[in-house]
């Protein structure tokens, strides 16, 4: 039996426009499982039916084996969910907070106390363990509202973006905490849009956009299908788009995207490696332009996403 | 603990804190102290059903009558806070459903209106001539319950329809301000009454939960009081279904 069976899923706020618009994934028991898309792809509201906070419009989702759609109860007695909204209780110290959640998930007050002492080490709360919750920084509060999830057993969890707002030091240790988690035999199914961290956290990864799933599959057979690849990021102090003009001409199949940011470098990619070196090259031997930024490199997860999620603002196909 | 004495605890920890505690008691206390001790010196005696009383014995029952407005106003302020701060939506990804909040909700405003209205009493004990029997006190218990459920409907229906914090506070300082000013809380409702507030003081429930306490606390129970009784009745059942058809409507933040 999976921890998460979804069936052609289908989601409509307003009955008109769906945002999500047929997904269908199965997420195996002990995993961690990455829900990856770019902002408004869907990757909270596939999370509202899941936890049954919203019915779906159309298609089944089952967890654990329960129906989203008769067994909400039974659904949400087994699982965790740590929200991308953050909550908490504003007037409670951090310590409190994590005890009334305790005490809402009516865990004897024994094993509370001493899972809070716990969870207060584990996230580096211990300090600020007196401190209100409206006095914390929004990356301690991202902390907090981690450990209160933690505080009662489930044999899934589902984290939205829990990341957002951490130190890379914390952000490490929250993902090693979660893997931790698995290698205990809990599923976690972890929404997020930073490649880096699903590349080190998770198993396997579903990439949506608009609605849509495009693809599910591990993180190495996702590299492996683009290992020829290589991603070039170049700067020049002038001339970008000459340049880039020129690839075009001589190229066939390669990708070029331009920064969001002025002054960042563009990248190609290519499975031509070699040539489009070669046109580098001579264009700055015939022009002078001089190079600010050069770098190649192996396509990593975050080219991987960008090629299928196909953000049309930023490429330019040729 | 079962599931809506889970919740209870939870609101009564996450809002009752000691300056919130200390709001509550302030201004009750304030209107029993300013208004009836001070007033007294010029208003020296009022009449309650024929029976001449002192202004401080005439207003401590409508202080108390006062408090379903603090309970009432506690549960809108708990749905608002919890939808603001996104702890509804947290709670309802756990294994609780709405009418488990929505009742935990209502037992949290009726031992904060129960609470606040023994202080008061105690309070007030000193300075007033209290005659109460068992069935006044029954009939005490009775209508603090029904008016803290029809102002804790109208609250919580005011908490799951506005969107802003500035609406939310402004409305619900006017339904106080109105409902206490409006009512028989601090004079009585006679024929010298102006038209106007007379006829906010008939539709206003406080009025029915002052007479009726102040019929119990002088023990001046009459049939007057189970016309009362049946008018709060009807009000808080209204109230109650007009609050319960607000809150089944609360949307919960849709990031997509």
């Amino acid at each position: 039996m999976e921890a998460i069976d979804v069936r052609d899923l289908k989601v409509s706020y307003d009955k008109k426009n769906f945002v999500i618009r047929g997904i269908s994934f199965k997420v195996k028991k002990g995993e961690i499982f990455g829900f990856l898309g770019p902002n408004g792809a869907g990757k909270t509201t596939t999370i509202r039916v899941l936890t049954t906070l919203i019915k779906p419009t159309e298609g089944d989702a089952y967890v654990l084996g329960y129906d989203v759609k008769k067994d909400g109860l039974e659904i949400r007695q087994r699982i965790g969910v740590v929200l991308q909204q953050p909550s908490y209780e504003w007037s409670l110290s951090v310590e409190k907070n994590i005890y009334v959640y305790g005490v809402l998930w009516g865990i004897n007050k024994k094993i509370l106390l001493e899972r809070i002492e716990q969870l207060l080490k584990d996230f580096d709360l211990d300090d600020i363990r007196k401190i209100y919750a409206a006095d914390i920084s929004i990356g301690q509060r991202r902390r907090l509202q981690l450990a209160r999830e933690l505080v009662h057993d489930s044999d899934l969890i589902f984290v939205d973006e829990p990341t957002i707002g951490l130190d890379p030091i914390i952000k490490r240790k929250v993902l090693d905490y979660f893997k931790n988690l698995a290698k205990q035999g809990k599923t976690i199914f972890f929404t997020t849009h930073n490649l880096e961290e699903a590349d080190y956290l998770c198993d396997r990864i579903a990439i949506i956009n608009n609605g849509k799933i495009h693809v599910v599959d591990t993180v190495e057979n996702l590299k492996r299908t683009y290992e020829k690849e290589r991603t070039v990021e170049i700067l020049f102090n002038d001339g970008n788009e000459r340049i880039l003009d020129t690839l075009r001409e001589r190229i066939g199949n390669i990708k070029i995207y331009t920064p969001e940011v002025k002054g960042e470098p563009y990248k190609i990619v290519t499975y031509r490696l070699p040539e489009v070196l070669e046109t580098i090259n001579e264009f700055i031997k015939n022009n002078g332009y001089s190079l600010q930024w050069f770098n190649v490199k192996k396509t990593e997860l975050e080219e991987v996403f960008l090629d299928i999620v196909g953000d049309r603002k930023n490429e330019q196909n040729i | 603990m079962n599931k809506i004495f889970r919740l209870t605890y939870r609101i009564l920890v996450s809002s009752l804190d000691i300056s919130t505690i200390g709001l509550f008691i302030i201004m009750p206390v304030g209107y029993l102290i300013i208004m009836g001790l001070m007033m007294g010196s010029i208003v020296p005696y009022m009449y309650f059903n024929g029976l001449k009383i002192s202004y401080v014995t005439f207003i401590a029952p409508g202080v108390v009558a006062d408090q379903i407005l603090i309970g009432g106003s506690l549960a809108g302020w708990i749905l608002w806070q919890d939808k603001r701060i996104g702890m509804l939506e947290q709670i309802f990804s756990l294994p609780y459903t709405r009418f488990h909040y929505l009742i935990g909700n209502l037992i949290s405003m009726i031992i904060v209106t129960f609470a606040g209205a023994i202080l008061m009493t105690l309070v007030a004990i000193p300075f007033i001539s209290l005659k109460i029997s068992i069935l006044g006190m029954l009939l005490v218990i009775v209508f603090l319950i029904l008016g803290t459920f029809i102002f804790g409907s109208i609250m919580l229906a005011l908490g799951a329809v506005v969107k802003s914090n500035q609406v939310f506070n402004l409305i619900s300082n006017i339904v106080i301000f109105l409902v206490t000013f409006a009512s028989s809380v601090f004079y009585p409702i006679t024929s010298e009454t102006p038209l106007l507030l007379k006829v906010i003081a008939e539709f206003n429930p406080l009025t029915y939960v002052v007479d009726g306490i102040r019929s119990a606390y002088l023990n001046q129970i009459g049939i007057k009081d189970i016309y009362e009784f049946f008018i709060l009745l009807i009000l808080s059942i209204v109230f109650m279904a007009i609050a319960t058809v607000a809150y089944r409507k609360i949307k919960l933040s849709a990031t997509v």
